[in-house]
């Protein structure tokens, strides 16, 4: 039996936002210690991993280890069905091939449940070795989607240049070049505001411009971002769900192409 | 009512010939159920000393080869008797009665009015449709010889028709009849095939789908070629003369008029390039309306001597104009194109040096009378490759900053490629 109950169906919804872009299906890898799901796009060329932890939810039961393969659309398509500040109660049977999604609403007056289907889906599970990045650069979550979007009008592809002064994102194409340095914040009031980074040597990276706004999707979770990164290393692009865990994304650089 | 109710109930009159295709027609049913309820039904019958005459339909193949062979024989002994005859042979029931002699006989035959599959192109024929149990006269007797066999091939035939094979009480010989309504099959049929055509080719208009939209485009295209060349042609010419011309045209309609259509046909085919452009311009109210409308005139005018005169001046008129539409002095134009074209080709092909045997040009008449040529893709693409060379008009000039922009820009980033994500991980 399994049973996970957010007091907020707003942070189930964000989630699923977050990450319905990119992928189509997802299995969500259930334990007692929580809810974990990680996935890759369909092109391979990014991979999200999700962990959603017992502690953070309101009640959390999962006898047996569980895992749910669930189509993202249609899931989303229920959470929609629920209000913001409905408590949402995700069910399983052990072996169930569905899931009972119940919205409550705060005074208990209304409730609603849907049933889904469960997928069986033959996903690859990547192992994600432990990295010391050479940067990791902490900025407002905000702020990073408002350069990736505008950065996109430029260019496929976006160089990130973290040297000591500060981070560069940069692309250029047929309009013009756009370059937009972020300097590390000295002192600033709110903590959510500020710009911190962590360098041991400075990176030079190129990303898909595309990939990059889709993990911005991510952005109502988190006021801050995070980003990781080291040479010929994925990208992550992390948003820490508070209170109950994070969703990463791991983005492959684009790398040069020696057969031109 | 189902048969068996029909039969208990005796409404059916077996002092009349009963036809199974009747029953099968008037009850819906197959022929297995009606054979069977039949028979079940007749037995019973005999089982009271009632005596049926039966008569039965035999298909089979010619013991010489002749071919296939349909018959109705009555009673079961000449039944055998022709299964014995006929190859492959089968039988069915095809007709009860009393014996002894029916009242009113039944047709001899009698087709299925009801058919599972309609044809299309099939016409009910006036009156088929409000049949009734026909009694034969005895004029029809000598139609069928012995009263028993039917000619195999009147009655191949028939069954695919919903129309029934009444034979109106002429005195005409089977032959004859058979012969007018093949005749009058004849007459009906093209246009019902046409209509069909015409249905086929409207269909894909009328549905709207974005395919017709997408390829008639292509072959939109490839007519207007033709066309392009017609009217370019005619700007060419018409450009300083077309008001002398329209001027001109009356005085030498009305000198043509007194002169014998054969001479001033020639004088249109050997005129220049302006008759061309009138009939040009002339064919858009076509040749069929002026008919139409000499015709009215004829009609209207009646037989004076003006309307003769009319009629002499504009028959050789519009059988010119069809004349030389039709002749080749319209396609000369396109001709000389084709011909400059050619020539061009030809020039291309020397400078570009490719093989005269691959690079050959087929030239051919299409269905509408175009002289078409065609360039081998080699050719052609060689010949684009060509102009591109020769024509420096035809490049664009950037502007030499924005140039050396993009050139630095090109330097500066380098061309990459997206890795995949697995690459970095190991799999689980």
């Amino acid at each position: 039996m399994f049973e996970a109950r957010l007091g907020q169906a707003t942070i189930l919804k964000k989630i699923l936002d977050a990450i319905k872009d990119l992928l189509n299906e997802g299995t969500f890898d259930c334990s007692d210690s929580g809810i974990q799901l990680q996935a890759m796009d369909n092109s391979h060329v990014s991979l999200v991993s999700l962990t959603l932890r017992s502690d953070g939810f309101d009640k959390f039961r999962c006898d047996r280890n569980l895992s749910m393969g669930m189509n993202l659309g249609s899931m989303a398509k229920i959470l929609k069905c629920a209000n913001n500040e409905d408590n949402v109660t995700m069910k399983a049977q052990d072996n169930a091939d569905t899931v009972t999604i119940m919205f409550e609403s705060a005074n208990q007056e209304k409730v609603s449940d849907y049933e889904m289907k469960l997928m069986n889906l033959d996903q690859e599970h990547l192992g994600i070795p432990e990295t010391d990045y050479s940067c990791v650069v902490r900025m407002p979550a905000m702020e990073f989607a408002r350069i990736c979007r505008d950065l996109a009008q430029f260019s496929e592809s976006v160089v990130i240049c973290c040297t000591k002064e500060g981070v560069k994102f940069s692309a250029s194409g047929d309009v013009g070049t756009a370059n937009i340095k972020l300097a590390q914040t000295g002192s600033v009031d709110k903590e959510e505001e500020a710009v911190i980074i962590d360098m041991q040597e400075p990176v030079t990276l190129t990303f898909a411009c595309r990939y990059l706004n889709a993990f911005t999707k991510a952005t109502p979770l988190s006021t801050q971002v995070q980003l990781s990164m080291c040479a010929d290393v994925p990208l992550v692009v992390e948003y820490a769900i508070k209170d109950l865990g994070h969703i990463r994304y791991y983005l492959a650089p684009k790398i040069e192409d020696n057969e031109t | 009512m189902s048969l068996q109710e029909a039969l208990d109930d005796c409404l059916i009159d077996f002092d009349r010939r009963v036809l199974v295709t009747d029953l099968l027609e008037k009850y819906k049913l197959t022929y297995k159920e009606a054979h069977e309820t039949l028979e079940a039904h007749i037995k019973q019958q005999e089982r009271a000393n009632n005596k049926f005459e039966k008569r039965f339909l035999v298909h089979g193949m010619k013991a010489n080869g002749d071919g296939e062979l349909y018959t109705i024989v009555q009673g079961e002994d000449k039944l055998k008797e022709w299964l014995g005859k006929l190859q492959n042979s089968q039988s069915h029931l095809y007709s009860v009665e009393i014996a002894g002699g029916s009242k009113s006989a039944a047709p001899i035959f009698k087709p299925m009015q009801h058919v599972e599959v309609k044809l299309a192109k099939l016409e009910e024929r006036a009156g088929a449709a409000t049949s009734k149990p026909v009694t034969n006269g005895t004029d029809h007797k000598p139609l069928n010889g012995n009263g028993v066999t039917a000619k195999p091939a009147s009655v191949k035939v028939e069954p695919t028709k919903t129309t029934s094979s009444k034979v109106e009480p002429t005195k005409a010989t089977g032959s004859k009849v058979e012969a007018a309504a093949s005749k009058e099959e004849q007459k009906k049929s093209p246009p019902s095939a046409q209509k069909g055509k015409g249905k086929a080719a409207a269909a894909p208009s009328k549905k709207g789908s974005i395919n017709s939209f997408f390829s008639a485009a292509p072959a939109a295209k490839a007519a207007q070629p033709p066309k392009e060349t017609k009217s370019a042609a005619g700007s060419k010419a018409a450009s300083g003369s077309m008001d002398n011309f329209f001027k001109k045209q009356p005085t030498s309609t009305s000198s043509e008029s007194k002169k014998s259509p054969t001479e001033s046909v020639k004088k249109e085919l050997t005129a220049t390039n302006t008759s061309v452009q009138l009939f040009d311009e002339e064919e858009e109210a076509s040749s069929d309306e002026e008919e139409k409308l000499d015709k009215l005139r004829r009609k209207v005018v009646g037989s004076g001597d003006e309307s003769d005169d009319d009629d002499a001046g504009s028959k050789p008129k519009t059988s010119k104009r069809r004349r030389i539409s039709d002749s080749e002095d319209e396609e000369q134009p396109q001709k000389k194109s084709t011909e400059s074209q050619s020539k061009k080709e030809a020039e291309v092909e020397e400078a570009i040096d490719v093989d005269a045997a691959v690079a050959t040009n087929e030239t051919f008449l299409d269905d509408d009378g175009f002289v078409i040529t065609v360039r081998p893709k080699k050719q052609a693409q060689a010949a684009t490759a060509a102009k591109k060379k020769t024509s420096p008009t035809t490049k664009k000039k950037s502007p030499p900053a924005a140039a050396s922009k993009a050139g630095k820009m090109a330097k500066e980033t380098p061309k990459t490629k997206q890795s995949n994500i697995s690459s970095f991980f190991t799999k689980k």
